[in-house]
């Protein structure tokens, strides 16, 4: 058995374009889901501008645009963390990570509650408030972006909390964060995703509405 | 009771424990809610419970890799457990063959883990074909039911892709680090875990066979794959696992070609096989997300309504509400641009073997090598802008027709740089005519059948008449196997005394190769053969009046006989061998930095750090040296490395 | 149901206080061994500063990175606010330049592209 390790630096290096690498890889799987979104709905996007919801009657159009500001916010917090830890300041590393997972969180419920309308009906699970996955493409393009993109925000939700709870231990060093920076720029690639996303699903194209509203 | 300690097993049990686990999650939630736990009640068996039993299949992979232990490090990572990276049996006092059976992190034990899987499925790929030829060998015959037929050809086509990949990975994590000098990969623990994940993929495909099995061929179009039985989402479970393994495997290749040659050896330095490991990882790493996303995409239409392949009635705009709209011709656009490269990623590390062996024992320089190190970039990137061809009849718009006609015709020019490139070092050699090299020119000579069957399949005209008939089976066949199967037979051959230090029966291996290659030449002919007389694929028999019973039954003859030798070479490599003479360190007189070693290989391939200080194929060139060994360093024996962990 | 914009201000806070909380169990569980995490954890927190950071202790580079941060965040929001209303007037070209601009943002300033052609750690 002999024992080998490299020095951090070069495994970093490699840690770092190997996560790029995955990135690219998965550029292609959301690219995949626009290319699916472009052949389906073409010039035609689910209307959502009439829909008002609440006592404020806010259009539902106004809620992706709240969540996205909120993902953006959340992106700068985690940039936030970064620069805390490579300058050894844990506190506010710690409080910028928590930050940025509660920002996730009302991202993610943003999607579940608003966007997929997910509520229980006579202690049913019921999705599809102004429109439901087995509504045609409409539903079905909606649901598999937003579906695969929140998967992803909830990984990352998970990485955030492991190197909170490592970070909260000591873990990390102004030279050895690679952990804090995977994480840092998975999330960032998150919101990378929805800045495609974004637009595709909400505002490109000519607002249809489903007949019988 | 030392069996059960192996990881293998192990991993079965998790799997099994996870399968159940998934399954009673589902059930458990849909009674809470207080639903009946039958989604359909007018089916029986598992196919009532298909939402239920897909959840329990990702579950069985989870499983199975906790249960194999594949992921044990980098959960202690998440709790801020240092794990040290350590060469050799991880679970001392192992014997060196239960390695095999355990997660274990050198790229050696795990490349040949990869090619003794893919030689596996490729068995039972082949088992299935030996199966249905049988029917197919006199006209209407009718011993295997038609459904059952279908589901064994969409097996044999999806469980051999299944095999090629698992054998090309062999190739590129068992060669790539020995050929540019370094001791492990970049990322072993994640080569580890995309070697392991391959195993509960294949077993999903195997049980997808038993659970219903599925009638929609390996391609697996909507609407067909949308009603087809439940055994079809084992199929893309198994399939979309497989293709992770890809693509985290490519990863590993990629950064490892980047970042771990040794000194001195610069891109135009590499081994040739190096590059078209490289652009195969490119492939992977980038195409396959398509068709894992397009499998995907079938799988949540079936358990959970949405609709993207379901024209599904009329469209919105028409009626009064969203419903419909959905369009297979997507899936298919989707599924190819994976399924095209795929079939160059199965062959470029095959083309790329040929090209290492030739100037071996032609005792000769490769002639243009740099011209084979673009070839293969290049057909990895115009392999991107073909697809379409696949749907010439597809009914998708058909002005898309004649520019993908024209690039797939394009694809002609790289792989003639190869043709060319072998002939060139072929002219004038020496040729030694040992087992590995008369794969390599039995190889030139089916893929030459491959390559010139194709064009016609390209071009529009042809192909309107071609398609779906038996001759793109006997294209695809000849293709498959002259660039991969006997490039792979080559390398199995030929690496065999580096790996085991012991040398295969010369000549059994003759015997081998002189049995497969005419019975492959008649098999792929004769599928043409019938093919161009109107056998159509897919079809479970044929009428007597198309006349092709004396061809068919050559066929079949030829795929047995194929059979046959593979059973001969499984002999002289797993039986005869052990008692094989010693292969010394370097039986073929490479210039290759894996044969200045001993053979076998110690752990650390390379106490000493290869230098690389010339040309790799200047074979027969006075006084020219490839790689020079620096004197080792002390650092390495007070544990200071070479490679790392990731 | 109409109530459920509110339901958006609160449940964020009520599902972040409990995945807090329970992150929180989470680590008490996690450790090996409780002593010596204990014990870690006292030596760590004795390190870790009283109070935030000290605006006047933060180096300058720090102090740029923090600028940059909050400079590519404002960029980031406005060009989102542009996008967001050229889709009244359905200006798609427009629209994938935005695109462009701001994963160019996110991937130089916040995901350091650049770092991937470095050879040494420099941040």
């Amino acid at each position: 058995m002999t024992a080998v390790a490299e020095s951090y630096q070069v495994q970093t290096r490699r840690n770092r374009m190997g996560f790029w690498l995955f990135f690219l890889s998965e550029s292609f799987l959301f690219g995949g889901l626009l290319v699916a979104r472009y052949y389906l709905w073409g010039n035609t996007r689910p209307s959502m501008e009439d829909t008002v919801i609440g006592p404020l009657h806010i259009s539902y159009q106004v809620i992706p645009l709240m969540i996205t500001a909120v993902l953006l916010l959340s992106s700068f917090f985690m940039n936030r963390a970064e620069v805390a830890i490579a300058n050894d300041d844990r506190k506010t590393f710690s409080r910028s990570i928590l930050l940025t997972v509660l920002m996730g969180l009302i991202f993610l419920l943003g999607v579940l509650i608003f966007e997929w309308g997910w509520k229980t009906v006579d202690g049913q699970i019921v999705l599809g408030r102004h429109i439901s996955p087995t509504d045609g493409v409409f539903g079905a393009v909606l649901y598999g972006m937003t579906g695969m993109h929140a998967l992803h925000v909830v990984s990352g939700l998970v990485l955030l909390m492991l190197v909170w709870n490592l970070g909260r231990k000591g873990h990390f060093s102004p030279e050895k964060h690679w952990g804090v920076e995977a994480t840092a720029i998975y999330w960032h690639y998150v919101d990378l995703v929805w800045v495609f996303f974004y637009p595709a699903i909400y505002l490109i194209g000519v607002g249809v509405h489903a007949a019988g509203h | 009771m030392r069996v059960l300690k192996l990881g293998l097993v192990q991993g079965v049990f998790g799997g099994i424990l996870g399968w159940l686990f998934g399954f009673a999650l589902v059930i458990g939630s849909r009674l809470l809610l207080g639903l009946p736990a039958q989604w359909n009640p007018n089916l029986t068996g598992l196919a009532a419970y298909e939402p239920a039993v897909v959840v329990a299949g990702i579950f069985f992979v989870v499983g199975f890799m906790i249960g194999v232990g594949a992921v044990s490090d980098w959960l202690k990572w998440a709790r801020g457990i240092d794990t040290p990276f350590n060469h050799g049996a991880r679970i001392p006092g192992t014997s060196e063959l239960a390695r095999y059976f355990n997660v274990d992190y050198s790229h050696k034990v795990i490349g040949i883990q990869y090619a003794i899987t893919g030689v596996l499925l490729l068995g039972v790929g082949g088992t299935l074909a030996m199966i249905f030829r049988l029917q197919l060998a006199q006209p209407e015959l009718n011993f295997v039911p038609p459904d059952v037929f279908n589901t064994m050809i969409s097996a044999h086509g999806m469980i051999m892709i299944g095999g090629i990949l698992l054998g090309v990975g062999g190739m590129s994590n068992y060669l790539v680090p020995l050929m540019i000098g370094a001791n492990d990969m970049a990322f072993p623990r994640l080569n580890a875990f995309a070697y392991w994940i391959n195993v509960p993929g294949a077993l999903l495909l195997c049980v997808a066979m038993v659970i219903g099995g599925w009638n929609t061929g390996w391609t697996g179009y909507p609407p067909l794959s949308a009603q087809a039985p439940l055994g079809v989402q084992y199929f893309f479970l198994g399939v979309f696992f497989i293709g992770l393994s890809s693509i985290l495997g490519s990863l590993n290749i990629i950064v490892t070609t980047m970042t771990m040659r040794s000194p001195g050896m610069s891109l135009f330095r590499m081994p040739v096989f190096v590059w078209s490991a490289f652009a195969t990882a490119i492939i992977q790493l980038t195409a396959t997300q398509f068709i894992g996303l397009s499998f995907l995409m079938v799988l949540v239409q079936r358990i959970l309504g949405m609709g993207f392949f379901d024209p599904g009635g009329p469209v919105w705009s028409e009626v009064d509400k969203w419903a419909g709209g959905g369009n297979p011709i997507l899936f298919q656009h989707m599924f190819w641009f994976y399924s095209h490269p795929a079939v160059y990623l199965f062959v470029l590390p095959g083309l790329g073997i040929i090209s290492e062996l030739l100037p071996v024992f032609a005792r000769k320089p490769l002639f243009g090598y740099k011209w084979i190190a673009m070839s293969s970039m290049a057909i990895a990137l115009v392999g991107f802008l073909v697809w379409a061809h696949h749907m010439f009849v597809s009914g998708m718009s058909n002005y898309l027709r004649v520019p993908f006609m024209m690039s797939t015709l394009l694809v002609a020019v790289p792989t003639g740089v190869k043709f060319f490139s072998w002939l060139g070092t072929l002219w004038g050699g020496r040729i030694e005519f040992k087992t590995p090299m008369l794969f390599a020119l039995g190889a030139i000579s089916v893929f030459l059948i491959g390559g010139l069957t194709g064009p016609p399949l390209g071009t529009v005209a042809t192909d309107l008449n071609l398609t779906d008939t038996y001759y793109v089976v006997g294209h695809f066949h000849a293709t498959m196997f002259g660039g991969f199967i006997f490039p792979f037979l080559a390398a199995l051959y030929y690496w065999f005394p580096k790996a085991t230090g012991r040398m295969y029966n010369e000549r059994l291996g003759q015997l081998h190769f002189w049995l497969m290659t005419p019975a492959f030449w008649v098999m792929s002919l004769g599928q043409i053969f019938v093919g161009m007389h109107g056998m159509r694929r897919r079809i479970a028999t044929y009428e007597v009046g198309l006349d092709i019973g004396t061809a068919q039954m050559m066929v079949t003859i030829a795929g047995f006989v194929i059979f046959i030798s593979v059973l001969i070479m499984m002999f002289n490599l797993f039986v005869l061998a052990r008692r094989g003479q010693r292969a010394g360190a370097n039986p073929w007189r490479s210039r290759g930095l894996e044969w200045q070693v001993p053979s076998p290989m110690p752990e650390m391939t390379y106490p000493a750090t290869p230098v690389v200080v010339g040309e790799p194929y200047d074979y027969g060139k006075p006084g020219s040296i490839y790689v020079q060994f620096a004197p080792a360093a002390p650092a390495l024996h007070t544990g200071a490395s070479i490679t790392g962990g990731d | 149901m109409e109530h459920l914009f509110l339901v958006f201000i609160a449940l964020p806070l009520v599902v972040g206080g409990a995945v807090l909380v329970g992150a929180w169990l989470l680590t008490k569980i996690m450790p090996g061994d409780a002593a010596a995490a204990k014990a870690a954890a006292a030596a760590q927190a004795a390190a870790i500063p009283a109070h935030g950071p000290d605006y006047a202790r933060l180096t300058p580079r720090r102090k740029a990175a923090l600028r940059t941060g909050i400079v590519v965040l404002l960029g980031l929001a406005l060009l989102t606010i542009v996008e967001f209303f050229l889709a009244a007037l359905g200006s798609t070209a427009l629209m994938f330049v935005i695109i462009i601009l701001k994963a160019a943002l996110i991937m130089y300033f916040f995901m350091h592209i650049a770092a991937v052609w470095r050879t040494e750690e420099a941040h």
